[in-house]
């Protein structure tokens, strides 16, 4: 089982992350966090982080680096709202996927192409 | 408050001054005719007691000078040596300051309604989304029967912040529409009475002997009162126990000051964009005192505190 961080100011979107990962069956939402500052305290022993772009405390660049810089190796996908937003398209480079918030198929096989699962 | 401190009366004080020897002298000022005369200096000391007058105060000595509806005036407590020289100072001051201010202001209301609306298109643009990705899993029968409650809770969470972040939206335009209802309004009663409701107890400083008024369109100050009451009930970066909020005189008004105690602005600190990221709800308060003419600016402080200001246009004190 791939361990998994949802970090989303907005806790429906975590539950349906969450919810998605349990059926799938690969993956296990091991915390959610609604702020950078509480999820940058959650890093050890992922497989995954999932990463809203505007947290109350951090957003855009600035968020994703601080992420890169605290954990290099765990990969990060982005889940966007809206994926052609200029914002987003900022941060692309710096991340390893950008899945839609809307299609949660999209955001599992992110996961699983980016975590090796099976 | 850098973000829209102007001095633009600094120099017509230096110029009229000496011309009344040692008599005290202020100069008063109010964007709209028949409203209110608002002190925005006085030298040695004030000439009337009151922050804001009624137009056209009685003063032993007085000057009026006027630009499309703006008003200043002089008031001394005697005559100066040349009148026809302090009227010329008075006229240039009230025009040069009228036209910087229509520009800071009009730049602000722009930049403050830019952001409104990308703020809420934002917000519910996620908010469909999310909807979105709740049928998603629905669908697919991700979701059991704890994720069920949980998400049929969240959703409740979801539309109730929709309805109060368009209900506050709707507020600030509907504040520009020129029939918008316009009402003096007590500026601590309103605060004191959402502090009770609120339950929270800031110290509150006013300057002695002032009763604040102040006028707001549409929803009024009373709505800036309970959101900021709502803040310091909520936002521990306004400083929770240790909160302080103080009213003090303006040139435009009254600013009210809200924060940690002892909580200042770093000399010329510059105010950030005010943006929801920045003040949360707290927002529209901020909005809706500038759309009447004011500003709002909010600093982050060293320790995580926040320190808000609204300056709110005043009405003549009762």
């Amino acid at each position: 089982m791939k361990r998994v961080l949802v970090v989303d100011d907005h806790p429906v979107v975590a539950l349906a992350v969450k919810a998605a990962c349990r059926a799938d069956g690969r993956f296990e939402v091991t915390a959610t966090a609604a702020t950078a500052r509480d999820a940058l305290g959650l890093l050890e022993g992922l497989d995954a982080v999932v990463l809203d772009l505007n947290l109350p405390d951090l957003q855009g660049p600035d968020l994703v680096r601080a992420f890169r810089a605290r954990a290099p190796h765990v990969p990060l996908v982005l889940h966007s709202a809206d994926d052609e937003t200029p914002q987003v398209q900022a941060v692309r480079p710096l991340v390893d996927a950008v899945a839609p918030k809307s299609r949660s198929g999209d955001l599992l096989r992110a996961l699983r192409r980016l975590t090796g699962a099976a | 408050m850098p973000a829209f401190a102007t001095d633009p009366w600094g120099a017509a004080a230096a110029a009229l001054v000496p011309r009344f020897g040692a008599a005290a002298v202020e100069l008063r000022y109010y964007p709209r005719r028949e409203v209110a005369a608002v002190r925005v200096t006085a030298q040695p000391h004030p000439v009337l007691a009151r922050h804001a007058e009624p137009p056209d105060p009685p003063a032993p000595w007085t000057a009026t000078a006027a630009c499309g509806s703006a008003v200043g005036w002089v008031l001394a407590e005697g005559p100066p040596d040349d009148p026809d020289a302090v009227d010329a100072v008075l006229v240039r001051a009230v025009e040069r300051h009228t036209a910087l201010r229509l520009q800071q202001r009009t730049g602000q209301a722009r930049a403050l309604g830019a952001d409104l609306l990308e703020s809420l298109t934002h917000r519910l643009l996620t908010d469909v989304v999310t909807l979105e990705s709740v049928a998603d899993g629905a669908l697919t029968g991700a979701y059991d029967g704890e994720e069920t409650e949980d998400i049929r809770h969240g959703l409740r969470q979801l539309r109730e912040a929709a309805l109060e972040r368009l209900a506050g939206t709707r507020d600030v335009m509907n504040s520009l529409r020129p029939d918008a209802p316009l009402r003096p309004e007590p500026l601590v009663a309103a605060l004191t009475e959402e502090f009770a409701i609120r339950d929270v107890a800031p110290r509150l400083h006013v300057p002695p002997g002032e009763v604040p008024t102040v006028l707001v369109p549409g929803v009024g100050w009373a709505t800036c009162a309970r959101l900021l009451a709502d803040a310091l009930a909520t936002d521990e970066r306004l400083g929770g126990a240790d909160a302080t909020v103080s009213v003090a005189a303006h040139p435009d008004g009254w600013c009210v000051r809200a924060g940690p105690a002892g909580a200042a602005p770093a000399p010329n600190d510059e105010s950030p964009p005010w943006t929801e990221t920045m003040v949360g709800d707290l927002l529209y308060a901020g909005d809706l005192a500038a759309m009447a003419g004011g500003a709002a600016g909010a600093y982050a402080l060293s320790d995580d505190g926040l320190l808000v200001e609204l300056l709110v246009p005043a009405a003549a004190s009762t």
